[in-house]
Formats: structure tokens, sequence, C-alpha cells
């Protein structure tokens, strides 16, 4: 199943409670909001109050990703909105398995996020115990910066450790997602594609995102029939 | 006449740009926005491109207040996206306030320095010739709806005392829990500039509530 996570961040901020009735109306699944600390990455980001207002306007199921370090601390702060997923980054975890253990006790699905120059082997360990993986495809911190090509054979890899695996956590990619890059993934399709700037928020035009969604709907599934023959 | 800064930390934000037209039409003297990164204080906001979107759609002057552990990081940023005066916390960069007061200003934008509660006013005399701005924060910073500390008061006469002793001309402003009992308490004080935040955004006569605090 192909999942549309819409980045909200890319959204217009004055008038959000408009932008969430027409991704609901696009059948977008997931809204990916990026939280940033201004340490980890060097911008600021998406508060619980914010957040928070979110999830009680819509009903698209939210997706926090925390670029964050400490990020128990965050994770403490975004807990009671109840989010479906939090992530957050490997790379600044000490405890890794006991920030999976203690998310999944707040009734949340863990994720964990790895940067483009971060190997698979860090989160091998903890594919059994998580529920998604976001591979960003570019360092994260900024809207509109160019996809990064050497992820694809990461996201190969990491569907090949899988294999095998009873319940395999969902690949999730964000960084410039849009037709061109979503093509160079054909052989290694991830589950979950994150749309911001580049697919769905940049100068309508009179353009609905109804019908930006579907196009990538209809450009991932031709690739999949493609890699299938 | 006294000043006042609307603050959006409790506004509606599904319906920002509404909330700003409505702040707009009370007439008050800027918009206070509060930048928080979860480490300085236990919340966190939001960054530069959401106060760039704000400074697009308002006339108002943006007063911005960086409760981050590095906000020389940012100045350059919020300067771009429209910030009329940059405020930094003491107690987040004592050591580099200098270096941080003129690198704000050689983005052409006014300094302000921000003290919490428990900071003697005694730690900022060094720096008071420098910055356009004082805030004393009446409550610990973080969250909207706090009680007015009024503990705060007897730290703000210091700073209103050495603007006529050294003849300077800085603002002083008070944020948390400023409502009709606590603002005139601050004004009495010394205080030119009133941030407004759940007292403004619950209030049922916006324009009414903005003239009593700019005429006490």
């Amino acid at each position: 199943m192909i999942h549309i996570a819409a980045s909200l961040m890319c959204g217009d901020s004055l008038h959000i409670g408009d932008e969430l009735v027409q991704l609901e109306e696009a059948g977008c699944d997931l809204l990916h909001m990026d939280v940033m600390d201004g340490i980890y990455v060097n911008n600021l980001a998406l508060g619980p109050e914010w957040i928070s207002a979110v999830k009680e306007a819509t009903s698209i199921p939210l997706d926090i990703h925390l670029a964050c370090i400490n990020p128990k601390k965050y994770v403490d702060m975004y807990a009671g909105i109840q989010p479906k997923y939090i992530t957050f980054h490997v790379e600044v975890t000490k405890d890794v398995p006991g920030l999976i253990d203690y998310i999944r006790s707040l009734g949340i699905k863990p994720s964990i996020a790895i940067n483009p120059e971060t190997e698979i082997e860090k989160i091998l360990p903890y594919l059994e115990d998580i529920d998604m993986v976001l591979v960003m495809t570019v360092n994260p911190g900024f809207a509109g910066q160019s996809f990064n090509t050497e992820v694809i054979n990461k996201i190969a890899s990491l569907k090949k450790a899988m294999k095998g695996l009873e319940k395999p956590p969902l690949i999730e990619v964000d960084g410039n997602i849009k037709e061109e890059t979503i093509s160079l993934m054909e052989q290694t399709q991830p589950d979950v594609y994150v749309l911001g700037t580049s697919a769905l928020f940049h100068d309508r035009n009179g353009d609905s995102y109804s019908h930006r969604i579907d196009n990538i709907r209809q450009h991932i599934a031709s690739l999949k029939d493609r890699a299938a023959q | 006449m006294t000043k006042v800064g609307v603050s959006i930390l409790s506004a509606n934000y599904m319906k920002l740009g509404d909330e700003l037209e409505r702040i707009e039409q009370s007439n008050p003297d800027y918009l206070h926005i509060d930048i928080m990164d979860g480490h300085f204080v236990p919340n966190i906001t939001f960054g530069p491109e959401m106060v760039h979107q704000m400074n697009q759609t308002t006339s108002l002057p943006l007063d911005v207040h960086l409760m981050i552990e590095f906000p020389e990081k940012y100045i350059k940023a919020f300067a771009e996206a429209g910030a009329k005066i940059i405020s930094v916390h003491y107690e987040a960069c004592s050591k580099r306030i200098t270096e941080i007061i003129d690198l704000i200003h050689s983005c052409g934008v006014k300094a302000g320095i921000v003290i919490n509660p428990d900071t003697p006013a005694e730690r900022i005399k060094p720096y008071i010739h420098k910055v356009e701005l004082i805030l004393q924060m009446t409550v610990y910073p973080g969250f909207g709806g706090q009680k007015f500390n009024a503990s705060t008061l007897g730290n703000i006469q210091q700073p209103a005392h050495w603007k006529d002793e050294f003849n300077l001309s800085y603002d002083i402003e008070v944020d948390g829990g400023i409502n009709e009992e606590t603002a005139p308490l601050c004004v009495d004080a010394g205080v030119n500039i009133l941030v407004a935040g759940s007292f403004f955004i619950d209030s049922t006569n916006k324009k009414v509530l903005t003239h009593t605090l700019q005429h006490l």
C-alpha cells in the first residue's frame, strides 16, 4: 500500500485550517510534522500547541519527526497529543531500545530516522521493534534541498535486511520527494512518501492537493507495475 | 503613552491569518513573537519561516523574543524574516551578549535584553547603554496563561531609575500575566511597553482593551 504524508511545515501557516480541509479531501494518509530544536538541525519548528491544534482540527493521523537532541524530552512534550507515530534520530539517542519501548508504552508507534550519511547498520538491531524507518533523502532542517541519490542503495539494503521479518517496519522517505526523484527509486520503492514543497505546496496556480496527490499515486503505481514486469 | 505588544502565543494557530487581522484592527504597537527551542525553555514554538509569513501579512512591527540556547545562530535569519526588534536572554548568552547585541545591530534591527524573574537587574547594567529595549519577564517563560510574579516589580524599578540617572532612552517591556490589574502596577514601576497575551486573545473587546492599556 502507498502512504502519502503531507509535510505540514511547508504549508500556508496562516491558513492551516483550510490546508487541512483540502488535504483531507485529497485523501492524504498522514500529516508529517517536523519538530526542530535549533540545535540538532539549524532551524526551529512546530511546537506542541501548534500540533495539538492540528490534531483537534483534523482526522488525518499525525507522524511527528523529532529532529532534536535529547529526544526523550521531546517525546514527553508531544506524547499527550497522541500522534500515530513518533520518530527520533538514531544519531543522537543513547538508549535506542529504551526509547522505543518508552514510546510504545505511551500508545504511540515508534519510528527511527537516519540521515543520508548514517549507515543502516546503526538501526538493523531494532527493525523488529519499530513500526517505521524514516530514511532522510536530504539532511534535515530546510525545505527545498536536493535529493541524495546515494540513499537509494540504502533503501535496497534495508529491504533486504527486512526480508523474513514477520512484521517489517514501513520505510518512509522525506526530502525533495517528487515525480522525478520517485522515479529514481523505481527498483526499491518505499512505503511512505513525505510530500513537501517540491510535490505539494509549491505555487498552486489553481492546482488542487487532490490532483497533485492523485498524480503522485498514479506515478508510483505505474513504476511498481514496471518494476514487477 | 504606553505601548502595547500583542503576543500570538495563545492565538488560534489554525486561523493565524484571521487572528493577525483581528490583532491589527485593535491598533497595538507591536506583534510580540515568542521563539522557543525546547532547550532554553521547556516548550518549542516556531522558526524564521513562520515569522517571515507573518511579516508578509501584517504591517505591525515584529518584536521577536528569542528563548533559545544559541541565539547568535538565528539573529540573521530572524532579521531577514522581518523582525524590527530582536531580544535575547541574558541567561542564555551572558558571556557573548555584547557580540550578539552588535550582531543584531549590524542586521539593522533594534536589540533587547531579557531577564527572567530570578535574575537581578544588576546583571544587565553593563549593557544598558547598548540596547534599545529591556524586557523583564514577569513569569518564567515557556507558556501562556501564567500568573504575574509581583516580585519582579522591584527589579523593574532599577532600569527605570538608570534611564534617568544615565539619560538613556531604552524601552522597558514586561511579558507574563499582564492584565487590567497588573498592567498599572508595571506602568507605575517605569514600564512603557506591555505585552498582552491571553488577556488580549480571550477579550471580547480587543480595541477597547488595547486603548485602555495604551492610556495607562
